[in-house]
């Protein structure tokens, strides 16, 4: 089963922003979280990603309203574009501090919103991360983990020094991961769900 | 690309792990726009990498001479390249003296003194007001940044940067920035992502001068 979702709800979507109705809320609901990572991804700080996140909304809702979008199957594409710009400028030190503040445009948050970092509070979640280690049943698995996200090392180094395929390598990872979901679920937190399959079997 | 293949090939996991080269980020956060189950293992690794026990700040100090003057620079960092750089400094340096003048004062970071543990003293005069860095081994296509203790980049008007042919890269400072605080270097594409810490420097008057 895919839990892929297509682009086929931006077009009822962009013509509530154009008519301010209710349901522009969902703006936020369905793109506040991947935005949010494409500013994390560029080693922007939280609270500078949320005003790069307000910026990206307004000037969205301001296109849509003014001269409509060329593809409102594709808002999302829209968003992302804007937000990848946004993220040059502010590299650049191009952005004004101030801007053109909308507060009817943006609404309270809801939960659906929030990511995983905003719903579980930081010694919950370092807890969540200690549990995963510690409950990795190979000493090789807490070692990728190690080195790919502590130390940063190439994977190519870390499957060649481990003997490891790039099956294997991935393998690892998809453990990993189940495993966090399962801890994040007993701790009450969804978004932990299964996402498809790697065969583990011969490793 | 597909959903299934994202899945199949952790794709999420390398995206944080930044492992993916440039053709794949973007297909894949423009998949992200669109897939809730995605975002979910992005969110859960990246809440995994940042919270990897052994995981810590940076916080020591460590001390670097700098070049006292412009001729000694010259001498040991070789004519060729600061010759060019002078230029740089001399002509476009609206935010203070000539590279000439003792209120200059000129740095090098060899990738063997940055760390992203360290960071590192550089000994300023009373009257230093332009701090020039030299940071050799930056990877072509790449950019170099100053941020501060947050993450935020400082202002465009108080610092520069300049890539040299040599393959270094020149980042001059108001010294102001630096006295005090903690100024971080990190190489990124132009937008942030890609590219590597580069390590942490920061000011600190000279004794005799600081006693004055």
């Amino acid at each position: 089963m895919s839990l892929e979702r297509d682009h086929s709800g931006d077009g009822p979507l962009v013509a509530a922003i154009a008519d301010r109705t209710r349901l522009q809320d969902d703006l936020y609901v369905r793109y506040r979280r991947p935005l949010l990572q494409v500013f994390l991804h560029r080693r922007i700080a939280r609270d500078a990603a949320e005003d790069l996140l307000q910026r990206t909304f307004l000037q969205g809702i301001k296109k849509i309203r003014a001269d409509g979008l060329d593809d409102p199957t594709n808002l999302g594409g829209y968003l992302y574009r804007t937000a990848c710009n946004l993220a040059i400028a502010y590299w650049r030190g191009e952005l004004s501090r101030e801007y053109d503040r909308d507060e009817e445009s943006l609404s309270n948050l809801r939960d659906e919103a929030l990511s995983l970092e905003e719903r579980l509070d930081h010694e919950k979640l370092a807890e969540c991360v200690r549990t995963l280690m510690g409950h990795l049943h190979q000493q090789r698995d807490r070692e990728v983990l190690e080195r790919f996200y502590l130390r940063e090392e190439p994977r190519t180094a870390i499957r060649q020094s481990l003997q490891l395929t790039e099956l294997q390598f991935n393998q690892v990872l998809w453990r990993a991961r189940q495993r966090f979901g399962d801890i994040l679920r007993r701790h009450g937190v969804a978004g932990g769900e299964r996402t498809g399959t790697v065969q583990t079997t011969g490793i | 690309m597909g959903h299934e293949s994202f899945i199949a090939g952790q794709t999420a996991a390398l995206y944080v792990a930044n492992a993916l080269d440039e053709g794949t980020l973007e297909e894949f956060e423009l998949h992200l726009m669109s897939c809730r189950s995605c975002i979910d293992d992005v969110e859960s690794w990246r809440a995994i990498k940042q919270n990897m026990p052994g995981r810590r700040a940076s916080g020591r100090l460590r001390h670097v001479a700098p070049f006292m003057d412009w001729r000694m620079a010259a001498s040991l960092l070789g004519v060729g390249v600061l010759g060019a750089a002078g230029g740089w400094v001399g002509r476009e340096a609206t935010l203070g003296p000539d590279v000439d003048s003792a209120q200059t004062v000129v740095f090098n970071l060899p990738a063997t003194t940055r760390s992203g543990d360290d960071c590192t003293v550089l000994r300023l005069g009373a009257d230093t007001r332009i701090a020039v860095l030299r940071v050799p081994g930056v990877p072509s296509g790449l950019v170099i940044a100053a941020v501060d203790a947050e993450g935020h980049p400082l202002p465009a008007g108080r610092y520069a940067t300049r890539a040299q042919p040599d393959g270094s890269y020149l980042v001059r400072m108001d010294s102001q920035l630096l006295v005090g605080r903690s100024v971080y270097l990190q190489t990124h594409r132009g937008d942030g992502a890609g590219g590597e810490p580069l390590g942490c420097v920061t000011g600190e008057l000279a004794p005799q001068d600081a006693a004055r």
